[in-house]
């Protein structure tokens, strides 16, 4: 018997799939109609990707076969394996799907009247943020190897366009052109990975693989489809040294197209978590991939940050940031996978199982605070058409809500309590002490760092003597205000509320995430 | 009903920090208006710089690339390293995936 819930998980991507084919139609009826049209549908695509998450950890795993007579049928009569393409949401993909759907519908509210000083029409920017939208859930969602890498490229071409939307200018077309080479190598090696594990074990549901690799142990054509995999994932979240292209991108995209791009990336942190726990699992030896993780954290947080201080524009500074914060993640999920090698599946060492917590829990954090700063970003370059941290200064006259708003965004970066960078940053400090001390110590002296660079970034651009060039530019208007108030009041009510939020939505999360047997069963049961 | 959140290694109760500071901010409050009640801006004085006339206001403002030039000073050649990886041409970034994937294939086939 079909429950409607069942299709819930298409529907997430179907919804602003079709909406996007759709809003160069209603753009016909007026500008309006097509803002509204861009907002609902991304709204409807987070409320769905809500109603999944409740249902995934109301009763496990959901799955879907697109297709199928009955879509819960995976596998057909007489089959061994899923043959359809299959959709299976677990904790942790409807974690992933929550980051984008977010980011996704707050940039089309904060895009109302943005685009309003350049005169440049808005239709294509709201089909391809649709579109984004609708791929970033379905390389959350799909349980299949083969459409992992078809997502990965779709919603790398959607992002494309969106980051060279300032055509005019020059540079964010050089900017899109590096990301397009950068993510077309980088999916191609994955496609060459997912070729070579298809060869071995016929079968691209990453359930099915998994079994099948545990039963025939792990091989060197499998180890040479991991590498390939996390070199290329690794890339595409921009861990250093293969993240010289983040600057490049989030620094030239729309400042509210960056904040959707810190979500895009961190789903190619998702598929490398995906990847390392759900696919290889225990066939791996996890304490080489774990420290590696590790390793990539901390040159990832270290070198992000360090950069991040020279830095004279106020979009480079924070693109240097969101490098800095992947390394956090890194770090924490690292740790938790060296630490599972230490017990079994569900035995892991506490510590593994808190500092995976930590990680997953500073993926959305950093999603939120590093979207409300750079969408105070945004507000301050839309009302001064100024990037330079050396021409800015004394806006906290002008601006008084972006300023409070980039203050509280500042402060959760930098782990100061009670925001919610805090929460996240003392679960990784304490657990990944268990394991190193050391790697405490880096993760403590980048948020010295990173405070240090906000302070820097507030000073030379909210406060000062009253500059004349500024007086009169005024608050950004109500649209761009909603999208930051939001933000901000997610920063503190996460940072007032960790315990409710780790319960809710990351403890679900990591435990998807090590429970690969529950995983593999998802898609074979 | 909303529980401290727990680190393995400790505790941290968000609700505790704001109460905390709360009190804390009481007191500053209360030194604050122990002070001096007549005190007014102009009893402050002209700055004294040296015998060097006072800079304009807008002029005196410190901006981005002023601040912690000694912190970049003192790690100049650390950042000259950094700048020489940060070319800003896309074949170098290839070159350092290719170098990534190379070491990675290394690690992982030589376990």
């Amino acid at each position: 018997m079909m429950d409607y819930i069942d299709y819930a998980p298409i529907l997430a991507i179907m919804v602003p799939l079709l909406a996007g084919f759709a809003t160069p139609l209603i753009a016909r009826l007026g500008e309006k109609a097509k803002k509204l049209w861009a907002t609902a549908g991304l709204a409807i695509a987070l409320s769905i990707v809500i109603i999944v998450f409740a249902r995934v950890i109301d009763v496990g795993i959901m799955t879907y076969a697109t297709g199928a007579a009955i879509p819960t049928d995976l596998i057909p009569g007489g089959m061994e394996q899923p043959i359809r393409v299959v959709l299976e949401v677990d904790g942790m993909s409807a974690f992933a799907a929550l980051g984008i759907t977010l980011t996704t519908f707050l940039a089309a509210i904060f895009s109302w009247r943005y685009f309003d000083e350049t005169g440049m029409g808005t239709t294509g920017f709201y089909t391809l943020l649709l579109l984004l939208g609708a791929s970033g859930v379905a390389f959350a969602f799909t349980g299949d190897l083969f459409n992992l890498f078809v997502f990965i490229e779709l919603s790398s071409i959607t992002a494309i366009g969106l980051i060279a939307f300032y055509s005019y200018r020059g540079r964010p077309n050089e900017a899109a052109f590096k990301f397009l080479l950068i993510s077309a190598v980088g999916a191609l090696m994955f496609l060459v990975a997912v070729g070579f594990l298809y060869g071995q074990y016929n079968a691209l549901a990453i359930g099915v693989v998994a079994e099948r690799m545990m039963e025939t142990g792990i091989g060197t054509v499998d180890k040479i489809a991991l590498a390939l995999m996390v070199g290329s994932l690794a890339m595409k979240a921009g861990a250093v040294p293969l993240h010289m292209w983040v600057p490049d991108t989030y620094g030239e995209a729309p400042a509210h197209i960056s904040m959707v791009l810190v979500t895009l990336s961190q789903l190619s942190l998702y598929a490398l978590f995906r990847i390392s726990f759900s696919l290889y699992g225990v066939s791996l030896d996890g304490v080489t991939l774990g420290w590696i993780i590790v390793i990539l954290g901390l040159l990832t947080m270290f070198i992000g940050v360090m950069l991040a201080i020279i830095q004279k524009t106020i979009k480079r500074l924070m693109a240097y940031h969101a490098i800095s914060q992947t390394g956090y993640m890194l770090l924490g999920v690292g740790v938790g996978l060296v630490a599972l090698m230490s017990g079994e599946i569900g035995e892991m060492p506490v510590y593994g199982y808190h500092a995976m917590e930590g990680g997953i829990f500073h993926i959305i954090n950093h999603a939120i605070y590093k979207g409300l700063l750079f969408l105070t970003a945004g507000a301050i370059i839309y009302k001064t058409n100024v990037r330079s941290l050396n021409d800015l200064g004394s806006l906290a006259r002008e601006m008084p809500f972006t300023a409070i708003a980039f203050i509280i965004g500042a402060a959760a970066i930098a782990g100061l309590p009670p925001f919610n960078g805090f929460a996240s940053k003392i679960l990784i400090y304490e657990s990944v002490y268990a394991l190193n001390p050391f790697l405490t110590a880096v993760a403590m002296l980048v948020s010295v760092i990173t405070l240090a660079s906000f302070v820097k970034v507030f000073q030379s651009t909210f406060l000062g003597p009253e500059k004349p060039r500024y007086k009169g530019v005024g608050e950004v208007p109500t649209s761009m205000k909603t999208a930051m108030f939001i933000l901000a009041a997610l920063t503190v009510l996460f940072g007032l509320f960790p315990d409710l939020i780790v319960d809710t939505i990351v403890a679900p999360a990591v435990e998807a995430l090590i429970d690969q047997t529950g995983y593999i069963g998802g898609v074979l049961e | 009903m909303i529980e401290t959140l727990t680190t393995g290694a400790g505790y941290w109760d968000p609700i505790v920090f704001l109460i905390a500071g709360l009190i804390i901010s009481i007191i500053v409050l209360l030194i604050y208006r122990a002070g001096a009640g007549n005190y007014t801006s102009e009893m402050a004085g002209k700055p004294y710089l040296s015998g060097n006339p006072e800079i304009s206001k807008e002029d005196s403002h410190v901006s981005g690339e002023n601040l912690y030039w000694g912190f970049v000073e003192g790690l100049k050649e650390f950042y000259h390293v950094m700048e020489k990886m940060h070319t800003g041409i896309i074949n170098d970034y290839i070159l350092w995936y290719v170098g990534a994937l190379a070491t990675l294939l290394l690690i992982f086939i030589g376990v």
